[in-house]
């Protein structure tokens, strides 16, 4: 594989030119005041200025952007408007983000069809809101949906609150618009869906912009859930709570959402939002069923059985659409109420088989406690995907590594019992050493082919997704030790 | 002049096995001719090279049940039918409904062979497709190295799904060796409604009302009306027959066909419900189209696929059957009418014709048509610059040979 060399900044100077003739100089940053905020995406730790960040407006200048920066050895850097939670923007070799959130146009609404057109940088949620009158919304919703890009749901293959029934951002993509490193335009599947081949637009999901950059998304809306029973659960032992959400699941029954928050969490989003929860609770579940109205009743008062098996303190369930909007914004929420007790925070992104989820919870703790870190856990709890969020102090570099290594402790424990290093926020460059722990040399010398076949220059989002050998990123100082 | 002794199958029964068979043959350059139920020529093989077939019917274990997760690891070479038996023993299943081929039932057709052709059936619709029930993989590149790809979780973003590069492939880019799928809990009850539809606007006029009513279908099927005529229940035909069908309890079932019978399209047309038995018999029927389970006609027959979308599906039928009643021969049409995917057969004297005015109706649709049998030579597809690239990555001495036609998504 090809490695950009450094590059003498003349050749900076010369592609910048070429992008403000291409973009005009409205669509291009690159004073370093102006590039601050460019730094880092939702993962705080590792920081670099990248060289510029455009902002094209069209698939053509995607696709002429890339030429020119192909054509210099610049990395190029997809970005959505990042949301993301692995450093997957960091410019470790330095680069220029190409930003798609200026490409932001419903093309096509075909409701009787059930798809919808969109450009890349077309808001979550955006999508949802234009068919708001009809029966349809576009499924995926993680926490992020009011701020992240669907073209950034496709690079990480986002998940979201309801993907238990409904399944993850690559189940709701019927095809995808896409342009190489070489500039060429490529359509994969399409309205009609994957009709023949190999699934490419399958592959190119979750690839975290390190094989392509995402123009058009071909999305497939789905019938929005007519009736729904809500349920708070509220327990005094953590292990109680997951024993119920790995009944629930063994039961064969697929709730909507099954959501599970600690104890610690529970009071943080109470002091939040004020949602009832009592003060003594240890871990709450938040349980949606929905579907046909009838049968609801019967899934609900099975899941409260099953409940009450594992001592539940208080099952309160129901239909009232504003008690469900309320847990739902404060499940939503919960993260950016963290900020009230910790300046920074990481969050962690393992998933798990679910029969396990009460050994994991108890031994992330004792991780925690071993390494004297404050944690709190809100989780999507019926997928096995756990967010345990260490908290610390970003002016103690100390307390900054212990954090790094207790997320590293938790993360080979979950690949040791059958689990995945993450589960919808990517590997970036965060998690890339763990890649190691889940995956053999050859499954990842494989990955390499794949992307050497699309990528021969490695110039898209280089040093992500794939460890290299010989090389750790230090995510204190992401820039040592690589080719600017 | 004698003929060559043909070649025994080599039968691994390990994954460890089929790499060995690959890895020898890459090194011998020679090439794996891989087969599950054999219902399908899945590859073309430089006929330059020796060719060593390779069964897969003894990679036909299920290697861990994980019932209280709901997911299962079997081999590729499992036929989908000793599959399910296991799985029903924990009250599971895997919702799918893969077409007959070949002669071979859907049961008989194995879980890899399906996986590389993309074979699905009417439950695609409400069950969803192998993107969603595939979890990881364990597959062979054409060096005979072992890869593993995805997990056993069912969220997982965890390096690049190479499993999912497999569906479809037709097992060009590599061999499926084992596969990690998510189960389902098994419904307790299938039934089904058929409206008799006396035009094809009035088919597509029902099915936009399905869309937006407050039902979940698990499939919406229209059957054509000479297809119908073969219909294992007897039933009598029409211009066009819809079939909205549910897997639900069976209070639930009853109230969805209730809700879809008082639908204003509905109301104006004849139909009849089925219950369990009959509504299976006729999914499965729906699934096996007449060119492989009827001897072949003397003066030949094509199927093929067209994937166009769910609105067009009604129009589609009813001009291919205006062309078959036009050219002469016998049609049998049937459509995922949720997802836009139309099969059919049609054997006839003027077959070459039958297929010119296939491809500019196709193409006047925007549709993509696949043929999937023909009896007389096709040329084969060129393979598209994205296949072209991974093909020189993961087989680049074509170990493992190239897609012989579109023989995808049946």
């Amino acid at each position: 594989m090809t490695l950009a060399p450094p590059l003498p900044s003349t050749t900076h100077a010369a592609a910048l030119d070429a992008l403000r003739s291409l973009l005009g100089p409205a669509n291009i940053i690159s004073h370093p005041d102006d590039l601050l905020p460019y730094e880092c995406d939702g993962f705080t730790i590792p920081r670099a200025a990248p060289l510029a960040v455009i902002f094209p407006t069209s698939t053509r200048q995607v696709s002429e952007t890339l030429k020119i920066l192909t054509a210099h050895r610049i990395p190029i850097l997809p970005r959505g408007s990042a949301t993301g939670l692995c450093g997957g923007i960091v410019p470790v070799s330095g680069g220029v983000q190409v930003s798609t959130v200026r490409m932001n146009t419903i093309h096509t609404l075909d409701l009787r069809n059930r798809f919808a057109l969109v450009d890349a940088g077309v808001c979550n949620l955006a999508l949802s809101d234009a068919v708001a009158s009809s029966p349809y919304h576009f499924a995926p919703d993680p926490s992020s949906q009011r701020a992240s890009t669907i073209g950034g749901n496709v690079a990480t293959n986002a998940g979201g609150l309801h993907t238990l029934k409904y399944g993850v951002t690559v189940n709701h993509i019927l095809g995808l618009e896409v342009v190489l490193g070489d500039g060429s335009i490529h359509i994969l599947g399409g309205p009609r869906g994957h009709t023949s081949g190999p699934d490419l637009a399958g592959l190119l999901c979750g690839s975290e912009g390190t094989l392509a950059i995402v123009t058009r998304v071909w999305c497939r809306l789905t019938p929005r859930p007519r009736a729904f029973r809500t349920a708070l659960a509220i327990y005094d032992s953590t292990q109680n709570a997951c024993q119920t959400v790995a009944d629930i699941i063994a039961a064969g029954i697929v709730p909507a959402a099954l959501e599970m928050m600690d104890g610690s969490m529970v009071r943080i989003v109470e002091d939040a939002f004020h949602v009832g929860f009592p003060a003594s609770a240890q871990a709450v579940l938040v349980i949606e069923v929905d579907g046909q109205n009838l049968g609801l009743d019967e899934d609900l008062a099975h899941i409260e059985s099953l409940a009450r098996k594992n001592n539940v303190v208080t099952f309160q369930g129901g239909s009232d659409p504003l008690r469900r909007a309320e847990l739902w914004s404060a499940r939503r929420r919960a993260f950016g109420a963290i900020g009230r007790i910790s300046p920074s925070y990481c969050t962690q992104d393992a998933c798990v088989p679910r029969s396990k989820l009460p050994a994991v919870i108890a031994h992330i703790a004792s991780i925690c406690s071993k390494y004297q870190l404050r944690i709190t856990n809100a989780f999507h709890a019926g997928d096995g995907n756990v967010h345990p969020v260490l908290m610390y102090h970003e002016n103690d570099p100390a307390e900054v590594q212990r954090a790094l290594d207790a997320s590293g402790e938790i993360l080979r424990y979950c690949i040791s019992i059958g689990g995945s290093v993450t589960g919808e926020h990517g590997v970036g460059i965060e998690k890339l050493p763990y890649m190691r722990h889940m995956f053999a040399p050859q499954d990842l010398q494989a990955m390499h082919r794949i992307r050497h076949a699309l990528v021969p220059v490695d110039i898209m989002n280089p040093y992500k997704v794939l460890p290299r050998d010989n090389l750790d990123i230090n995510l204190l100082h992401p820039q040592h030790n690589i080719p600017q | 002049m004698t003929q060559a002794p043909a070649i025994l199958p080599k039968r691994p029964a390990s994954a460890d096995d089929l790499a060995s068979l690959i890895a020898h043959a890459h090194s011998e350059n020679s090439q794996i001719q891989l087969t599950g139920s054999a219902s399908l020529p899945l590859t073309h093989y430089d006929p330059s090279r020796p060719l060593q077939p390779v069964s897969t019917l003894r990679l036909n274990k299920v290697l861990e049940h994980a019932v209280a997760d709901m997911t299962v690891i079997a081999h590729a070479g499992i036929t989908l039918e000793a599959l399910q038996r296991q799985l029903a023993w924990q009250n599971q299943w895997l919702p799918i409904d893969p077409p007959a081929l070949s002669g071979r039932g859907p049961g008989q057709r194995t879980l890899g062979g399906l996986i590389a052709t993309n074979s699905l059936g009417p439950l695609r619709f409400g069950c969803g497709d192998f993107r969603l029930l595939i979890l990881g993989m364990k597959w062979i590149d054409g060096s005979g190295t072992l890869i593993k790809a995805g997990g056993r979780t069912v969220k997982n973003v965890a390096g690049y799904a190479s499993h999912r590069l497999m569906i479809g492939a037709c097992g060009t880019l590599g061999a499926l060796a084992e596969v990690t799928l998510r189960t389902f809990a098994r419904p307790v009850d299938e039934r089904c409604a058929l409206f008799f539809c006396d035009t094809a606007a009035r088919a597509e006029s029902l099915i936009a009302q399905v869309f937006t009513a407050p039902v979940s279908p698990a499939y919406i099927q229209i059957i054509g009306r000479e297809g119908f005529k073969k219909n294992p229940l007897q039933l009598p035909t029409s211009r066009m027959i819809v079939v909205v069908g549910f897997l639900d309890r069976p209070d639930i079932c009853a109230s969805q066909i209730d809700l879809v019978r008082a639908l204003p399209e509905a109301r104006a047309l004849e139909s009849i419900s089925q219950t369990a038995a009959q509504a299976g018999r006729l999914r499965l029927w729906m699934t096996s189209e007449p060119s492989t389970t009827e001897p072949a006609p003397p003066h030949g027959s094509i199927a093929f696929r067209l994937h166009t979308l769910s609105s067009q599906s009604a129009s589609l039928i009813e001009a291919l059957e205006a062309l078959a009643q036009k050219i002469g021969g016998t049609i049998w049409l049937v459509s995922e009418a949720g997802n836009g995917i139309i099969r059919g057969t049609n054997s006839t004297p003027n077959l070459h014709i039958f297929l010119r005015e296939l491809q500019s109706l196709a193409a006047a649709h925007q549709s993509s048509l696949l043929i999937t049998h023909s009896t007389f030579p096709l040329p084969a597809p060129r393979p598209d610059d994205f296949f072209r690239r991974l093909k020189s990555q993961l087989d680049p001495q074509n170990t493992l040979g190239l897609p012989t036609t579109s023989l995808t998504s049946l």
